[in-house]
């Protein structure tokens, strides 16, 4: 069932529009990233009499590319993401959906599963444009690989944490804003603090480690984790309404 | 854009009409059998509703339902039973707790005490098996505006575990009831709203439920659209149950053949709709004085009583008097105000609630719009 749930979830993303549209402009920017990080790096080559190496220029587009790809999910992320159950509750199918035979974990997981995979092939995509340069270039694949390995379960979080205000919100916008603004300050936080609990506490301190080829399973256990409590948070949050007990406001 | 109603019959009332004649006759109980509990709103119903019905034809039994949002009580107390084969017309005025009534019912929303049995399955312990039997149209169509009919009607079939091999033959099967046969493959955001409220339809019946759940189901819809709609739920199966919110009491007299009346999130009434328009029953408006309250469902020989406020009641007795009323609470030490013969239980029985809301303090004025909504 949850399959069923996560397919129907990206079926209704590419009937959607906006997420064509957003798709297509995040295609267009990677495209532009690419291409700018390309053309410096030859410029810089140029300039150094040096010859272009497979690690050299790999660093150089993960630097370039793939963490400016990762700044660009975390405003992405939150508007492709903010109708997936405030949409429901929006769109007046909340309701059925709840009186449904499925339980909570099956709608959550199937939601998250479908957004995710949207995401991906958009990611998946923008790959292309690498697997063009590796033809003519040896690329460092373990290091690329790595720093991709890091911007999908980066991604997976933010999907999570946007479902997850998705669930506490009638009004899709206000997701996307509260998940904007909850990355940003973590990404702010890694940024200014130093080695603190708030650098510990950012998904972007822990892409860091990923960005820089270091496979290290703190930081893979990191981004499971988190991406687990926020989908239990958002388990928890679309049974409150349907299990005897709990505290809601209408 | 909307096609001509398929039946198979000149009058679509008729299945219903014969629908409505099968329903078991009701027994009128002793008056001590139902004169426990009576000290509030929950009390004043009517002696008919304590036929006993077989545990077979049980469809759906909610029990002692209670909700609150918040601070605020939407559901007290409410209890009945739903046999196959009923069509309970669920009424009340705008902010009565019909809604909210029914979202319990489907299992979208739990309450704080109270159970919902569906067959052998009572909806919050077993919630997966007793879903399996439940279809719930809300009152604005729950629909994927970007998807096509056929498509949304397979999603939901396959959320309400329909087997795979027998996914299409039950999308034909619901397509032709609701007559969605010409727009299947259109995308459903295109859709007037009558079709929409169709394709609502069939996404509550697509599984063939114990208990169809219909909360305002004529929203929306043209004169013709609602004598289909009549239609639709005159040919429902005999081992279904269903149950229909409305505003309109012409609506639910012509398609339920009971009714249940919410007030204030309170059950008022719940009888048999042949026994409130019976022409040889007389309807009393009564009012009464003084501080010694007395139940007056408890008085024997009527077949309906429904308490407005304190003092104030709505009795419906088999070929009452005035005169006998008038004994029968005399000599229970009763000073009458006011009592008043009224052609139409229901009718009068709103208007009675509309004027006890407009009355109130504070935001009554809300119902002074609701009451004028109601169909007469």
């Amino acid at each position: 069932m949850t399959t069923q749930i996560a397919l129907h979830e990206l079926r209704v993303m590419l009937r959607s529009p906006f997420a064509w549209l957003a798709a297509g402009l995040l295609q267009l920017l990677f495209g532009w990233l690419f291409l700018s990080a390309v053309e410096r790096y030859i410029a810089l080559q140029a300039d150094a009499t040096r010859q272009v190496s497979e690690s050299g220029l790999s660093s150089y587009l993960i630097v370039h590319f793939l963490a400016p790809v990762s700044i660009v999910f975390m405003v992405a992320t939150p508007l492709l993401c903010m109708h997936l159950i405030a949409g429901d509750k929006q769109a007046n199918r909340y309701n059925l959906l709840l009186s449904l035979p499925l339980s909570a974990a099956q709608f959550v997981i199937g939601k998250f599963i479908g957004a995710t995979v949207f995401q991906y092939l958009i990611v998946a995509l923008s790959t292309v444009l690498l697997a063009i340069l590796s033809f003519d270039i040896d690329l460092d694949i373990t290091h690329l690989a790595t720093a991709g390995a890091g911007l999908l379960l980066f991604i997976s979080t933010i999907t999570a944490l946007t479902l997850f205000y998705s669930s506490l919100s009638n009004k899709p916008i206000l997701a996307a804003f509260a998940s904007f603004v909850t990355m940003i300050l973590l990404w702010l936080a890694a940024a200014t603090s130093g080695n603190g609990m708030l650098q510990f506490a950012s998904p972007s301190a822990h892409l860091h480690s990923f960005m820089q080829g270091l496979l290290d399973s703190r930081d893979v256990i990191y981004f499971i984790a988190i991406t687990g409590i926020l989908l239990t948070l958002g388990v928890w949050r679309f049974d409150a309404q349907r299990v005897r007990g709990r505290h809601y406001e209408a | 854009m909307n096609g001509p109603m398929k039946t198979d019959t000149q009058d679509p009332i008729t299945p219903y009409k014969a629908r409505k004649r099968s329903v078991p006759q009701i027994n009128v109980g002793s008056a001590d059998e139902w004169t426990e509990n009576s000290s509030d709103w929950d009390a004043p119903l009517a002696p008919a509703l304590k036929s006993e019905p077989t545990q077979q034809s049980l469809a759906m039994q909610a029990e002692d339902l209670h909700l609150r949002y918040g601070p605020t009580q939407i559901l007290s107390g409410i209890s009945f039973t739903l046999h196959h084969g009923d069509t309970l017309g669920l009424l009340g005025l705008n902010g009565a707790g019909k809604s909210t009534l029914l979202k319990a019912l489907s299992g979208a929303m739990a309450p704080e005490r109270g159970s919902v049995h569906i067959g052998n399955n009572e909806l919050y312990q077993n919630p997966l098996a007793a879903r399996m039997d439940i279809g719930y149209a809300p009152d604005k169509p729950a629909i994927y505006p970007e998807f096509r009919v056929i498509e949304f009607l397979k999603f939901i079939a396959t959320m309400r575990r329909i087997p795979k091999t027998k996914i299409n033959s039950a999308i034909d099967n619901v397509v032709e009831r609701c007559n969605l046969g010409e727009v299947r493959q259109r995308v459903i955001g295109n859709l007037s709203s009558g079709y929409q409220q169709r394709v609502n339809l069939a996404q509550a019946m697509i599984h063939s439920p114990r208990v169809l759940i219909l909360d305002e189901p004529a929203n929306g819809l043209d004169p013709v659209q609602l004598i289909e709609m009549r239609y639709l739920i005159s040919t429902l199966s005999p081992d279904q149950a269903t149950i229909f919110s409305s505003h309109s009491l012409s609506e639910v007299s012509a398609v339920c053949n009971r009714v249940l009346l919410v007030h204030s999130g309170h059950s008022i009434l719940d009888s048999s709709i042949d026994l409130l328009s019976n022409s040889s029953n007389a309807t009393f408006d009564l009012k009464l004085a003084g501080s010694n309250e007395i139940d007056v469902a408890a008085l024997p020989g009527l077949l309906a009583a429904c308490r407005i406020k304190s003092n104030h009641w709505m009795v419906t007795g088999s070929c009452m008097t005035a005169a006998h009323l008038n004994t029968l609470l005399v000599s229970r030490g009763q000073k009458i105000l006011s009592m008043t013969k009224t052609d139409n239980y229901l009718d009068s029985l709103f208007r009675q609630l509309g004027a006890t809301e407009q009355a109130k303090p504070g935001p009554s004025s809300d119902f002074t719009a609701d009451s004028n909504g109601i169909d007469q």
